[in-house]
């Protein structure tokens, strides 16, 4: 007896259960865990980068950093902007302090900083967001005003909005770009000679369905609860950085939004990552009824083409593909160790190092990228020069450290595929989870087979054409006005194929079987099975091919759905004179079921052949199957309980309704249970504790 | 139909019967263990001098009227005090600071099962009246009455050959009022050094780590000791950190060390450490004891918001707190004279450094035997134990190794059961999985080791599991906590460092351990294998507070006792980065941490463990190719002595990839194989002709650059600089090291 028990436990359990090796697996070093996401699943992965050094403010002034928010390396130079203690600090890279920037000389008076939160530095100028002074310095290398960008006197900017200019870049064409926060159209941008130009790469509100239902909720809601309700307002930037070809690199800090949380804009503002993707955390977290999500206060763009981006909610660095934005590596955290943070403010790059700027402990934390950091920059520079062919040994030898990392797999898939290697690219493509690349090179892979097989298939085309020629001529000497007897289990097949006639042959004939239609919906349920899990790579929508769900909650929800339309019909019908008996509605329901099944299958077996150009036929097929059936049941039902076409749609419709409202009762049933068991479970416990007391 | 009747009545009493059978032969347990046995401390060796005076050879001690004292060493002069000499010249100080400057304990206590509060001796005690001193042959006697407070503390002070030794006397701890004590600290300002010294703490923080004083850094050091009950009901952990695996500390003032060993109440102890950052003046560094452990749970009270009540343990400690405290002559300064001591300590105490061990630059494995991997059978999902490392491979990967030159190679067999690698139940018995090759595939295994000289430990843990073999319900046999839940412990989502609820795991009660290791000794000596690995035994120590309560004082002793037994029975026993106890009964320590913390309050990673252990216990590194950086594994093994760890399995990663052992992510054997040759070259070159010795020293030479040296006279110097260094005439590659043979 308890063989089987274990083994039903084992298989639910199985499903629930992760690898947990505790403490026999060997641990990295570092302080701090290194993941990763692939297709949003969360996996470990060995560390990119590591902190070398951690520097404190009172190591660069004796008087130590207060709330610093912003560092930039450039030269061989790094600029700390001091915000609290009203001032730039200019070390050179050892962190020797070589200057202080407090105030800058403006027409003959020394004008003093005021909390500077922004930085950028490049050939000709140091450009300081100096807050609270409402203004942008431009200072030259010797520190002395270039020019200074003021508030726009322009019509275009809302003249009642304050201007808090908080970070600032320029880009090679000497375009001035400032952040300032309340303005919502994007970052200010200025013309070179300091004047104003217009607004660039505002954050969009996209108009979706979802945005358009919540406004028509919106209506209805009263003032205390809409400020409770997101606010759909375009997000101001946080931090921004720009390479060498003038892509801007942004990202987002205010808001709960979890997609686009960092962008690559163009020179025409438009962001050229991947929209709808979430760039930061997947986990959803919430501390005291606000939602926890990842806060990106700055991001760097570094030489070898990684994107780096902090969050200054868990501490944790993401690293990102700068041609893609891919998720590299998410490293860091918050603590109190060496490499952890407190509040991260800022990031800098500079040659292959990083450094991060930590506004609570008051530190500069200095990042090198480790050994296995290196082979994935190196490999990613080739892979982002197309140099595919090139870049395959180098990704072996980071699949060697890293079998998690989805990019390798896709990287030496499009070597491979350039080789002509296909199937072995399809290997790799599968392993990465790639459908794309699996799916090019599998179509690939089929010509070849198809070409050097095309002999043989016409030959079995040939060989099939005769049998069904030969087989037609057979039948049509038999006498076609013979009334044909079928067996029990024959009427599904008739019905498939004759609805008309199918349904009132077995309506007449009374041949209906308990036993037949049982099995038949089965053979559906199990078909739909079938599908959600061995359906091939290309077209199986759950991750690996595994049901995400328990496997017999899914099948008792669907014999649940099944039987309830089948007992609602028969209620609906029989209050509206359907000559219906519960039996026979499920019965001819269950008949209905066959096309869907063999549609099933089909599409199981066709999802090996196909390639992803071919998805419209699969899905067409799908459909197909799908309204057969339909259209048989409305048939069956209604020769059933003798309705018009008219009657039997308004029947199905009612039928959906009254499937709707049971669903709805029995989640509310649900749910009232779950919380009478909880309360009653956390009295008992309670009631224990105090015992023991 | 009446004979199925009394049929089914039947099935229903057996099943019953047997149930409760079950259930009573769990209650109660029938183990006997000599305690006595498993804290052996130095004896007392003193005479008195006068009254609150006394001394030996090397020693002297003098106590004050009001508790503070100051201990002489005779052969170097240095005097080390209770309290701050200086402490009534600093006007600074005030409020909670001045009380604890001037106190010898520092207790904290519930009042009526509700608030925490905390108590000094020097405010509560010695400003009341209510310290007596008396002086007699057992030593002096400091009894502390805190008069507000109802409680009563004696601490006894003796010395002996090495130093002084201060004890709480925990069975004569009198409480009188409804407060009951739940934390003691000892001597909080012992030692403390101040602005004007120099030097350092050493802390047994992974590896070792030292805190500079007055480095300015703010926050505090602060590690439980063995890391007792880990992270057992705990839903939010964020942090990674190393574990405390030596009950020792030290601290190194202006060239003078004093060492001190947690020899009584380890297992409960909590080590402080704090900078002059903290109160402006004193760099200090004490334990903390736990008398009765208390946590706290959140319930709803009448008016439905929660209130936090106190859960407190019935059983206070049972064994006495005591620290002994040495000071040390100095050699070859700071940390290197505190792990030569301690290493002689750890002789002269328990049988550890009887054996020598000469096999420390041997290879050690990790091999993954099985893991439970889903595999899809028509749509029905299926949990397989699928083989990643059968034996055959097994023996096929040494092949591969003894062939190109390698040695001495050892393996750690994980997952050898048809579990795989999670701890589902328990063991019973040594039944090697039939997907890896069963039992004669084993015995097949161990003939081949033991013709080319491998040594195969397959590991087992007796401490997790998720299913119990004992009784019906796998809760029944866990361990509990102190509000009588029982002890789960978690797996974290690496984003946000909160507890994976479906995914967990619980601790066995100690007694079933011993019983289950008991009985899996029977069954394992059939084998005639004579090595054994343990993951969790000798690494990790828990209290259990059902029923019958055990301390982890009592849990420590009964593991110890499961070690001894095995050691016993003729079997070289590998353990996980083993806690002091465990030591002497270790043969081989694997994965011991390279690292500390590198809490921000720390300065430097010193590699204390391995200066103790090298010459009698063998070690390793975590696994190479799991560290981010492997040329530096590698350097660091051959800075401390370490053999090289590598994790295998035979099948490619992919196989198991989407089965939640995203931590695996490197284990695929013949990627590495190459390089597993050359390293082991590499580090059995570098330390040729130290097998068997003991380090001496160890030191930081230049920015980047470390050396090692041996009781032999061998020096090795590592270079982690990207750029070659110049030293004394040697001339030190970059990322390489330099041997320098016998040139004491």
């Amino acid at each position: 007896m308890k063989k089987p028990i274990r083994w039903l436990c084992a298989v639910l359990t199985a499903l629930m259960s992760l690898g947990c090796c505790n403490i026999t697996a060997a641990a990295d070093e570092l302080p701090y865990g290194t993941y990763t996401y692939v297709d949003g699943e969360i996996k470990n992965s060995p560390a990119m980068i590591r902190s070398e050094a951690v520097i404190a403010g009172t190591a660069l002034s004796d008087t130590g950093l207060k709330t610093p928010q912003d560092i930039y390396v450039f030269d061989d130079t790094i600029y700390i902007a001091d915000t609290d203690n009203n001032r730039i600090l200019v070390c050179d890279m050892s962190f020797q302090p070589l200057h202080i920037i407090e105030t800058v000389e403006l027409e003959g008076t020394a004008s003093a900083l005021s909390s500077p939160k922004g930085l950028f530095v490049d050939q000709e100028y140091v450009c300081i967001a100096d807050t609270s002074n409402a203004r942008v310095l431009i200072l030259d290398h010797n520190f002395q005003v270039a020019k200074i960008l003021w508030k726009p006197k322009d019509s275009l900017y809302d003249q009642n909005r304050e201007f808090r200019p908080q970070k600032v870049i320029r880009d090679s064409n000497g375009y001035f770009y400032v952040i300032s926060s309340g303005t919502y159209e994007g970052a200010v941008l200025y013309n070179p000679d300091g004047s104003f130009n217009s607004f660039f790469g505002g954050n969009k509100t996209t108009v979706t369905l979802k945005v358009l239902v919540e406004s028509m909720w919106r209506k209805f809601m009263n003032k205390v609860q809409l400020s409770k309700v997101e606010q759909v307002i375009p997000q101001e930037y946080g931090g921004f950085d720009i390479d060498s070809n003038n892509f801007i690199f942004t990202c987002t800090s205010n808001t709960t939004a979890m997609t686009d949380q960092v962008k690559k804009l163009n020179p025409l503002g438009n962001n050229v990552w991947k929209t709808g993707v979430n760039y930061g955390d997947t986990v959803v977290e919430y501390s005291s009824k606000s939602k926890v999500v990842s806060r990106f206060v700055d991001v760097a763009v570094s030489s070898n083409g990684i994107v780096t981006a902090v969050d200054s909610e868990r501490g944790h660095i993401f690293q990102y593909s700068a041609v893609d934005g891919r998720i590299l590596a998410v490293s860091g955290n918050s603590g109190m160790q060496q490499g952890t943070f407190g509040t991260p403010a800022a990031v800098a790059a500079y040659e292959d190092k990083l450094y991060v700027l930590d506004s609570a402990k008051a530190s500069v934390t200095v990042y090198s990228y480790t050994e296995y950091g290196s082979m994935v920059c190196r490999a990613l520079e080739l892979y982002n020069d197309g140099k595919y062919d090139e870049s395959i040994e180098l990704w072996q030898d980071v699949l060697k450290r890293n079998g998690n990392m989805q990019l390798a797999y896709c990287g030496i898939g499009k070597g491979l595929l350039g080789k002509g290697e296909y199937r072995q690219a399809m290997q790799y493509f599968k392993t990465g989870m790639d459908k794309e690349g699996y799916s090019e090179a599998y179509a690939l892979q089929r010509k070849i087979v198809l070409r050097k097989n095309a002999g043989w298939l016409f030959l079995l085309a040939a060989v099939l054409v005769a049998v069904f020629l030969i087989r037609g001529v057979l039948i049509r000497k038999k006498d076609s006005a013979e009334i044909r007897h079928y067996k029990n289990w024959q009427y599904p097949f008739h019905i498939m194929l004759h609805p008309g006639e199918g349904y009132k042959d077995l309506h007449w004939t009374g041949q209906e079987s308990l036993l037949v239609a049982t099995v038949i919906f089965l053979i559906w349920l199990f078909s739909n099975l079938l599908r959600k899990q061995t359906t091939a790579f290309l077209f199986n929508d759950e991750y690996a091919g595994r049901l995400s769900v328990n496997i017999w909650t899914y099948l008792l929800v669907l014999t649940a759905l099944a039987l309830s339309f089948v007992v609602i019909n028969w209620a609906i019908c029989t209050l509206f004179e359907g000559k219906g008996t519960l039996k026979r509605v499920y019965i001819y329901s269950a008949y209905s079921l066959v096309p869907i099944s063999i549609g099933n299958f089909l599409y199981v077996v066709l999802s090996y052949v196909f390639s992803l150009q071919e998805a419209a036929f699969l899905s067409l097929l799908s459909m197909v199957f799908t309204l057969w059936t339909v259209l048989l049941l409305l048939r069956g039902l209604s020769i059933l309980h003798e309705y018009s076409l008219r009657q039997v749609v308004l029947s199905v419709l009612s039928t959906a309704l009254g499937m709707a409202i049971v669903v709805f009762l029995v989640l509310l049933l649900v749910s009232l249970f779950n919380k009478v068991a909880s309360f009653v479970v956390s009295i008992v416990n309670e009631s224990i504790l105090h015992a023991q007391r | 139909m009446q004979i199925g009747k009394t049929f089914f009545h039947g099935l229903a009493v057996i099943f019953l019967a047997s149930s409760l059978i079950a259930t009573t032969s769990c209650a109660g347990s029938d183990i006997v263990i000599d305690e006595s046995r498993s804290d052996i401390k130095l004896e007392s060796q003193f005479s008195v001098v006068a009254d609150r005076q006394i001394e030996n050879d090397c020693f002297g001690l003098s106590v004050e009227e009001n508790g503070a004292f100051s201990l002489l060493d005779k052969s170097t002069g240095q005097s080390w005090s209770s309290n701050p000499v200086d402490r009534n010249q600093n006007d600074n100080i005030k409020g909670i600071h001045k009380m604890r400057m001037n106190s010898q304990l520092t207790v904290d206590y519930i009042v009526d099962g509700k608030n925490t509060k905390t108590a000094t001796s020097y405010a509560s005690s010695t400003n009341k009246d209510g310290v007596s001193v008396s002086t007699s042959a057992d030593g002096i006697l400091v009894h502390y009455n805190f008069v507000d407070e109802k409680f009563e503390i004696p601490v006894l002070y003796t010395l002996n050959s090495c130093g002084l030794r201060a004890e709480i006397l925990n069975d004569r701890i009198v409480e009188s009022g409804n407060n009951q004590i739940t934390e003691i600290a000892l001597l909080p300002y012992f030692a403390a050094s101040g602005l004007n010294d120099q030097g350092y703490f050493l802390v047994p923080d992974g590896s070792g780590a030292l805190i500079e004083f007055n480095n300015g850094k703010s926050g505090n050091y602060q590690q439980k000791i063995y890391n007792t009950n880990g992270l057992m009901n705990v839903k939010t952990n964020k942090t990674k950190v190393e574990n405390a695996l030596l009950p020792v500390f030290g601290t190194y003032c202006n060239n003078h060390s004093l060492f001190a060993v947690i020899d009584g109440g380890a297992g409960s102890s909590k080590l402080y450490g704090f900078t002059s950052s903290e109160n402006g003046y004193y760099n200090r560094i004490y334990p903390q004891f736990t008398y009765r452990q208390s946590s706290v749970v959140s319930m709803l009270s009448k008016t439905w918001s929660p209130v936090e009540i106190s859960f407190v343990s019935s059983l206070a400690a049972q064994e006495n707190f005591s620290v002994l405290y040495c000071p040390l002559q100095n050699e070859y300064g700071g940390y290197s004279d505190m792990a030569n001591f301690y290493r002689d300590y750890l002789s002269k105490t328990t049988t550890f450094g009887d054996a020598v061990s000469e096999r420390e630059s041997a290879l050690t494995l990790d091999f993954y035997g099985g893991a439970l991997v889903e595999r899809n059978f028509c749509g029905f999902p299926v949990t397989v134990n699928t083989a990643l490392t059968s034996f055959q491979d097994a023996e096929d990967i040494c092949q591969n190794l003894i062939d190109d030159g390698v040695k001495d190679i050892r393996i750690r067999y994980l997952g050898i059961t048809s579990s795989g690698l999670e701890n589902k139940s328990v063991p019973d018995g040594f039944k090697p999985a039939s997907a890896l090759g069963g039992k004669k595939g084993f015995q097949r295994l161990m003939d081949f080791a033991g013709e080319k000289g491998v040594e195969i430990f397959p590991d087992c843990d007796f401490i997790f599991y998720q299913n119990s073999t004992f009784s019906l319900l796998s809760k029944m046999d866990a361990a509990r906590d102190v509000s009588k839940n029982a002890g789960i412990f978690y797996e974290y989502n690496p984003s946000n460092g909160v507890a994976e609820t479906s995914d967990y795991v619980y601790a066995l009660k100690p007694s079933k351990v011993f019983r289950a290791a008991s009985d899996y000794l029977d069954s394992y000596k059939k084998q005639n294998n004579p090595y054994i690995s343990f993951s969790t035994l000798g690494s990790f120590l828990y209290a259990d507070y059902s029923e019958e309560i055990y301390l982890p004082h009592r849990t420590k002793s009964i593991f110890k006792e499961i070690l001894r037994s095995y050691q016993g029975e003729g079997f070289s026993v590998m353990n996980q980065a083993p806690n002091a106890y465990a030591l002497e009964y270790t043969s081989v320590a694997v994965n011991s941490p390279l690292n500390s913390s590198c809490f921000d309050i720390e300065d430097q990673t010193v590699p204390f463990y391995q200066m103790v252990l090298h010459g009698s216990v063998a070690y390793t590194t975590p696994a190479v190719n799991m560290s981010c950086d492997n040329k530096e594994t590698v350097l660091k093994a051959i800075e401390t002595g370490s053999g090289l760890l590598y994790s295998l399995s035979k099948a490619d990663y992919s196989v198991i990839k989407n089965d939640g052992y995203d931590d695996l992510y490197c284990i695929t054997a013949e990627n590495w194989l190459e390089e597993i040759k050359n390293n082991y070259q590499k580090v059995k070159a570098a330390t040729a002709g130290t097998e068997g010795q003991k380090i001496v020293s160890h030191k930081k030479a230049a920015e980047g650059v470390f050396c090692t040296q041996y009781e032999n006279g061998i020096s090795i110097w590592v270079n982690y600089n990207a750029h070659d260094v110049e030293l004394d005439g040697m001339k030190i590659p970059a990322l390489d090291c330099y041997v320098n043979g016998g040139a004491g």
